[in-house]
């Protein structure tokens, strides 16, 4: 952690918001790539990372130093996004139906664009086909590299049952994907729930 | 051809998975991050201020229900004690009147035997008495001040 970082969060505990919202400028991305990962519309994402920010805030002092700040928060965005998830079971946005969000990749050509734009949502179907805490397991070990202890403990679940979560979600995507592919194998309802079980 | 066993498709079909999600997952991985709208954190600290108000309001209206509340409950008590109270002291009063009553007839016995006394003798012996009380008086107040002014 950075000194600058722990000054904030100090000043943070200490109440001042202002500090605190230096440290979401730092966090905004990952928190909202999280929650839009997890929820799949630019407004339910924005909801819960500002939400996620809320609830951290609220919370800092049960913060543990020796932890993280980015584990931690991203562990409050990935629980208030299942609970969210459980909650209201959002519907698949299309990014093109949003024109306010960016893009990480500086300014593409309409062809990469709409090819990036393609991308992500067959990202986002496929991720729809999991259960929310199956998704925030692969999510945060993919994308955000989260080692299989740290996981455990941000999902509240023990290794095995982690490690066989990983593996379901794994086996589920790729089934799921093989299924849009048009193959014949897994168009076969039974043969599939058994390869997935 | 020999149908192949389920056992056999079974791991077939594990295997085309294991290859589908090495693709994917370079797929995942090569996915870029979506970013939210530019101002994020200004919008947050609007949101932080307004759930700050409200919950200062919440707390203020809590704060105003419990101590209304409060001072209902001690109302209604009070008015529930002061009942009693009453009703305990509108017991008392015959009480209170008869030993008035009884108290004054004792003043006036004692006015009657006062009064009876005093007519029992003539007016010279009582100028007497008065003028010996006096002077035992005056001459007790002047040997506790020799006393006084000794030990000093």
């Amino acid at each position: 952690m950075q000194q600058e970082e722990r000054e904030w969060l100090a000043a943070a505990q200490r109440g001042d918001s202002l500090a605190f919202s230096r440290l979401v400028d730092m966090y905004a991305k990952p928190v909202y790539n999280l929650c839009y990962r997890m929820l799949g519309s630019p407004q339910d994402a924005e909801d819960a990372a500002q939400e996620t920010f809320l609830r951290a805030f609220r919370s800092l002092g049960r913060y543990d130093p020796q932890r993280k700040f980015a584990t931690w928060v991203l562990s409050i965005a990935a629980n208030h996004c299942i609970d969210q998830y459980r909650r209201v079971r959002p519907q698949f946005v299309s990014l093109e139906e949003t024109a306010e969000i960016e893009l990480q990749e500086a300014r593409p050509g309409p062809e990469q664009a709409a090819l990036t734009h393609e991308s992500q949502e067959e990202v986002q179907r496929l991720l729809a086909s999991l259960p929310a805490r199956d998704r925030a397991a692969l999510i945060l070990y993919y994308w955000y590299e989260y080692s299989y202890a740290e996981l455990a403990k941000a999902l509240s679940l023990s290794e095995p049952a982690l490690k066989a979560r990983l593996h379901r979600a794994r086996r589920t995507l790729a089934a799921t994907w093989q299924q849009n592919l048009g193959n014949p194998l897994f168009a076969r309802r039974s043969l599939y729930e058994k390869t997935i079980g | 051809m020999k149908k192949p066993s389920a056992r056999m498709t079974r791991k077939m079909t594990g295997m085309l998975l294991d290859q589908t999600w090495q693709e994917l997952e370079l797929k995942f991985r090569s996915t870029a991050a979506v970013t939210p709208r530019a101002g994020f954190s200004i919008r947050w600290q609007e949101r932080q201020q307004l759930t700050e108000r409200r919950q200062q309001l919440l707390r203020n209206n809590w704060v105003l229900a419990s101590h209304g509340f409060a001072v209902l409950l001690f109302l209604m008590v009070g008015t529930i004690l002061a009942g009693n109270l009453l009703a305990q002291q509108a017991s008392l009063l015959p009480d209170m009147a008869s030993g008035l009553l009884a108290f004054a007839a004792f003043a006036r016995t004692l006015l009657n035997v006062t009064l009876s006394i005093i007519f029992e003798f003539p007016l010279g012996t009582w100028v007497w008495f008065l003028a010996i009380c006096a002077s035992l008086m005056t001459l007790w107040t002047d040997l506790f001040r020799n006393a006084s002014l000794e030990k000093e």
